[in-house]
This record gives C-alpha cells, structure tokens and sequence, in this order.
C-alpha cells in the first residue's frame, strides 16, 4: 500500500485526530533528520512531511527559514533528501509528504521529479506556491495519475465558495487549513470563527482536514478534536531543536521527549 | 496603457500562497479599475509635475558625443526627480493606488534604500503608515538612505533572515502582508513579482519613455535609433522600452556584470547564466543553483544585485526585441569618472552600467544614429562607495577627522 491509498487509510482509523509532524529535510544534519522522522514514526505521529530545503520559502516563519538556510549552507541537496526518505522507507511505513516550493521541483524537472518521489516511496506533496489558477502548472494531474495525493492549502481569506475550487483537482483524502491569518510559528487558540472556518472547509471540500500553524501542546489538538482530521506540528518541534543544539543536547532525543508531551 | 497580462508569453504568472489570494485579486481589480479613470491619471500626472519634478530633462551629452564621435548620445535625466532616481515615479503611483484603496499603511522591501526612500517619501506625502523592510546586511552599508527613510517617518525594520539582503527583503514584506492585508498595501519596487505588480510598475514607470519620444520629437523631429538602460529587476529599462516596443529602436539592457561573467560575482541572468525558475511568486530567468536555491549575486551596484529579473523583459529577451549585455565593476567606475569630467554630472553606479555599454558603442555609430541612455538614478548616494575608489586617502582623512569632531559633538 502506498501513496493515496496509505494516506487514506491513515485517515480511516478510529483515532480521534490524527498527528502530523514537519521537518526539514536535511536539519540540523541529514543522520539527525533521518533519526527524527524516525522517532516520529516510533512516537504514533500518523504523517510526516519533509521539507525540501529552499532558499526563498515565502510562506515559512523564521524559524523554518532559517533551518532551510541552515541546511543549504551544509550543502543539503534535494538528492540527498531523496536518498534520506528511500532509507526511511526501509522500516518506516506511515506515510511520508514531500514539502516544497515549485523551485526545487522546476529544478530537478517536474516530472523526473514525479518519478522519483514515487520510487522512494513518499506518499504526497504539500506546495504552498502552486496556487489553483497557474493551471498550466499541471502538478495536481500529474500527483493524481501517479497516485500520490497533492495537498491543497486552504487559508482562513479563502471564501467559502473558492475551497471546492482549490480542492477539485486533486485526490488527496485530506487538505490542509492554515489556522490564522500570517505565517507559521506562532500560537493558535481555536475561536468560534477558527471552528466556523473549518466546517466550511470540510463541508466544501469533502475532505479530511488537517489543520496547522501554531499547534505547540496538546491542549491545541485537543482543541481541535470534533473539528479537524489531524494536527500539524511544526516550529513548534524546530524550536525544540534548536534549544537542543544551543544546550549541546541530542535533537533527536528532544524531539522524542516533545513528542510524548503531545500524545493523547 | 498597455495591456494587463498575466503572463508575457511563458513568463510571469502568480504564484503566492493562498493566504494572499484575496490581497491580489483586490489589487488587481483596483489596479483594472485605474486603468480606466481618468481623474485617477489627471491627479497622477499632477504628482509627477510637481512633486517629482517631471518632465525630467532630456539632455543633449555634446562633449561625450564629440568625444567618441560617432553616435548623438542624449541622456534621459531620471536622476533629476525627487529622491533622485526613477523610483519615486511607481512609489507615487501605488500610493495614490492605496489611498484610493482606503489602505492607510504602506509596506515595500528594498535593497539599496533607493526604491525604501521613494516610498518613505511618497507614504509621507500620501499621509500614510510606512514600514520598509531591509535585510541588516544592507541596512549596515546603506545606513544614507536608512537615515533618509526614517527622516520621512518611515520605520525601517531589519531582516535577518538568509542573505540578509534584498531577496530576504521581499519575502519579509511578503509575509508581513498576510498578517495585514486589510490595511496595507505592498508597494513592491520593482517590474517584477506575482502579476499585477510587472504590468503595474510598467505602467507608472513609462513615463520615462513617453517623455523621451515626445523630448526628442520636440528636438529634432524623429525617433531614437537605441535606447539603452541599466536592468536590476527592470522598472527603470521596461519604464524607458515600453514606448518603443512597437517602434523600430533598438532597445539595449545592460546587467550588472560584477568582477566579471564567470567570476561568480555579478548579476548576469539573461545571458546564458539564468535559468527559467519560479521563486518569488513569479516565473522568469534566475540566478539559481542545480537544486533551485537563488545564487548569492554580486554589483558594485546595490540596485542591481539581484537574481531574477522581470518577467516582461525575459520574454523581450526571447522575441529578440531587447538585446542583453553587460558591464563589469570596473567598466562601471570608468563610466562615472568620465561622464562627471565630460558632462558635469554624477550617474549612479545602477545608470552608469548603460553609459559604459554607451561609451563602448559611440565610436562604432555613425554620426546619425540617436542614442538615448537612461540615468536612472544620480549619483550622490554612491559617494561612500565611489569617494573610498576615487579619493582613497583624502576620503579616509575626512571620515576619521569627521568622527573626531562627532564624538566631541554627540
């Protein structure tokens, strides 16, 4: 089982919401990112997605900014990501999303990179500058003929009637809702209007929601039980590892110790 | 006007996160409805008369052209509009745009300074909110224009993210706008950027051309046979070729060729070294590396030290309509100390990579051919990067005497 189908079925257990955790591929090194994935995999998370270090991540926060920096600087290339998450399929079977700008894809050649993705065994893509109308940009299409899901990115200034919109070419079994207006890393508490916002999205859109930007305890995915599918933690697990690295402590073992911290 | 694009041929495009979605369609639908208003372009043209000082001169430059003498060589005097280069020109634009809007606070990036002045100055004028964003490396070698900025009640806030320079700039503004679209507007620089900022910045910047053909025409009845303009992100050379794209002139852009074309220092993106990317929200030629990082850039031109390049003029580039090269540093210092001789003026270092490419042609012209080169920019603010060339001991004399007496002073 891969692809689509692994997503899927992620979505169809019982748990009430699910986790999915983010990292960037390559940071702080590529055997310390590798063990991270690794003990989210150990640590129940239900989706992980890797990013593809990049030089102009717009819709990243500084924290993500900067580990895409730091990893460039180490010399991280998209190959050697790729390489990182063939390893990792080996024994790790939940599934695994590729983040990343349209430049790192463009780069390697948008259907080369289809090909590879699908070999390695990741199972989606998240890309939060492939908006709906650049139609040439035929990704979705692609991702759906080569069944992996391409997830859509909905943001709280989405209309209502836009979010099918945004939605309809892909086949992924889930979107992916921005949870506050601005960008990642900063805290989150779920309003009427947060709750209102995801409701409209599942209603629209027909999928599994997953819902992110801020999440830092479990009380926030508690929060979101009855609401969302699935939680995305992301600065919020980087910033563990950079205190880590400051206090000369192994990243790998923080992220395990953060990572109990929000199981249910 | 010309025509609002999307796309100019394969480049350009939008691509921005979702968040802005909304952002840009409001702009976009404002920025059509302009279009259309002439109260809007009769207040404009008020503005641009007598506040930036247009028409700005088209000055006949006798002694370089009898100097080399081949080509009439005719400067088109952008350096003489307030704040001293050609970008006030779309900073006033966009801010009558957002006051139209109802926005009360203004946002740009800027590299330089030059197009954060611009802003800071039209935002005030406007009586609007400014925050300009700079990447700390810039702001510590630009610290003029920082000042200048903050004179005109601008905040400027440092971004410390990645090169800390101008590209670490836009995504900053970029991100600060999806924390407040509903009050703010992203005054963006340049001719580049997700659409409808290339084809907004062209429209307000075409002046220049405008001006150009109806000087020349009032002077000796015809057309120019070459235009020549330096090309950063390209506001000032699309400002200048959009009135001749039609026209048969030979349109020359000239990118900031650094310590050299295979030095890895410089800004040449159009002459093989680019590849066609999408960073920035917007697809066109980049300075990028084999996985599709932007490259580190060099100019000794702040305002030219950048990877990409607008998207209309990659398509120019294509259709063969607009012929790239490039000057190197050194060419560029050449080209300052022999305009200020000759003609008693400074061009910024930005403009005096078209002179060079100018000086380089002159001679081999005939004595008929009419070549118009746009001094984008003057060349005050350079002195703290031409003084130290030029002047090097004086220079180093005055700037320690200087902080003699401040430190007495302060």
């Amino acid at each position: 089982m891969k692809g689509i189908e692994r997503i899927q079925k992620v979505f169809s257990t019982s748990k009430e919401i699910k986790l999915m955790t983010h990292v960037v591929g390559g940071y702080p090194t590529i055997p310390q990112s590798e063990g991270i994935v690794h003990v989210m995999a150990k640590q129940d998370v239900d989706l992980v997605e890797i990013q593809l270090p990049f030089s102009d991540p717009i819709a990243d926060g500084p924290v993500i900014v900067q580990a895409n920096h730091v990893a460039l600087k180490a010399g991280v290339t998209t190959e050697m990501v790729f390489s990182m998450i063939e390893r990792l399929r080996k024994d790790v079977s939940i599934p695994l999303l590729i983040m990343s700008y349209l430049n790192p894809i463009y780069a390697f050649g948008v259907e080369a990179f289809i090909d590879r993705v699908t070999a390695i065994g990741v199972d989606g893509v998240i890309i939060p500058d492939c908006p709906p109308e650049e139609i040439e940009m035929n990704l979705p299409e692609l991702c759906n003929i080569a069944g992996l899901a391409f997830v859509p990115l909905i943001a709280p200034t989405t209309k209502k009637d836009r979010m099918h919109y945004v939605a309809q070419r892909s086949l992924s079994p889930f979107v992916y809702a921005v949870l506050r207006l601005g960008v990642t890393g900063k805290k989150t508490s779920l309003d009427t209007a947060t709750i209102d916002y995801l409701k409209q999205i599942k209603e629209s859109t027909q999928r599994c929601v997953a819902a992110g930007f801020g999440i830092q305890e479990r009380a926030q995915i508690d929060a979101l039980i009855g609401h969302a599918d699935c939680g995305i933690v992301g600065s919020a697990l980087l910033k563990r590892v950079n205190n880590a690295l400051e206090g000369d402590m192994d990243p790998v073992e923080a992220v395990d110790s953060f990572l109990k911290t929000l199981k249910g | 006007m010309s025509d609002n694009q999307r796309y100019f041929g394969k480049y350009g495009g939008r691509y921005i996160p979702e968040v802005l979605h909304p952002a840009f369609e409001e702009l976009e639908k404002a920025y059509e409805d302009i279009k259309e208003d002439r109260s809007f372009w009769d207040e404009l043209d008020e503005l641009y008369k007598d506040y930036i000082g247009r028409p700005t001169p088209l000055y006949y430059a006798e002694n370089v052209s009898k100097h080399f003498g081949g080509a009439q060589i005719y400067f088109k005097m952008e350096g003489n509009a307030h704040t001293g280069a050609h970008k006030i020109n779309n900073a006033v634009g966009q801010a009558l745009l957002a006051k139209k809007m109802g926005k009360k606070r203004i946002i740009a990036e800027t590299g330089a300074g030059q197009h954060g002045l611009a802003t800071a100055a039209a935002a005030a004028k406007m009586g609007m909110e400014c925050e300009v964003f700079m990447g700390e490396v810039d702001i510590a070698r630009q610290h003029p224009n920082v000042f200048g900025m903050r004179l005109f009640g601008a905040t400027v806030t440092p971004v410390t993210d990645g090169t800390k320079t101008l590209t670490d700039a836009v995504n900053a503004a970029l991100k600060n706008w999806t924390e407040r679209v509903e009050d703010t507007h992203y005054l963006l620089g340049s001719a580049l950027g997700p659409h409808p900022y290339p084809s907004m910045v062209r429209d307000f910047q075409s002046v220049i051309g405008k001006e150009i053909k109806e000087q020349l025409f009032e002077k000796i009845q015809r057309l120019p046979d070459s235009c020549i303009a330096c090309v950063g992100g390209g506001s000032n050379s699309i400002g200048m070729f959009n009135a001749f794209l039609d026209e048969s002139v030979q349109l020359i852009g000239v990118e900031a060729g650094g310590e050299g074309a295979n030095s890895k220092r410089h800004a040449i993106r159009m002459s093989g070294q680019g590849r066609l990317g999408i960073v920035q929200a917007y697809k066109s030629f980049f300075l990028q590396d084999d996985n599709g990082s932007l490259l580190p850039t060099h100019s000794i031109s702040a305002g030219l030290d950048y990877a990409g390049i607008g998207p209309q003029l990659a398509y120019l580039n294509e259709q063969n309509r607009v012929e790239f090269t490039s000057a190197t540093d050194a060419e560029v210092l050449d080209a300052v100390a022999f305009t200020a001789k000759m003609e008693g003026l400074i061009p910024a270092l930005e403009s005096s990579h078209a002179l060079a490419e100018a000086y380089k042609r002159a001679a081999t012209l005939s004595k008929d051919h009419v070549m118009v080169v746009n001094i984008s920019g003057r060349g005050d603010k350079d002195m703290f990067i031409t003084a130290p060339f030029f002047d090097g001991e004086d220079w180093l004399a005055f700037l320690k005497n200087e902080i003699i007496r401040l430190e007495k002073e302060v």
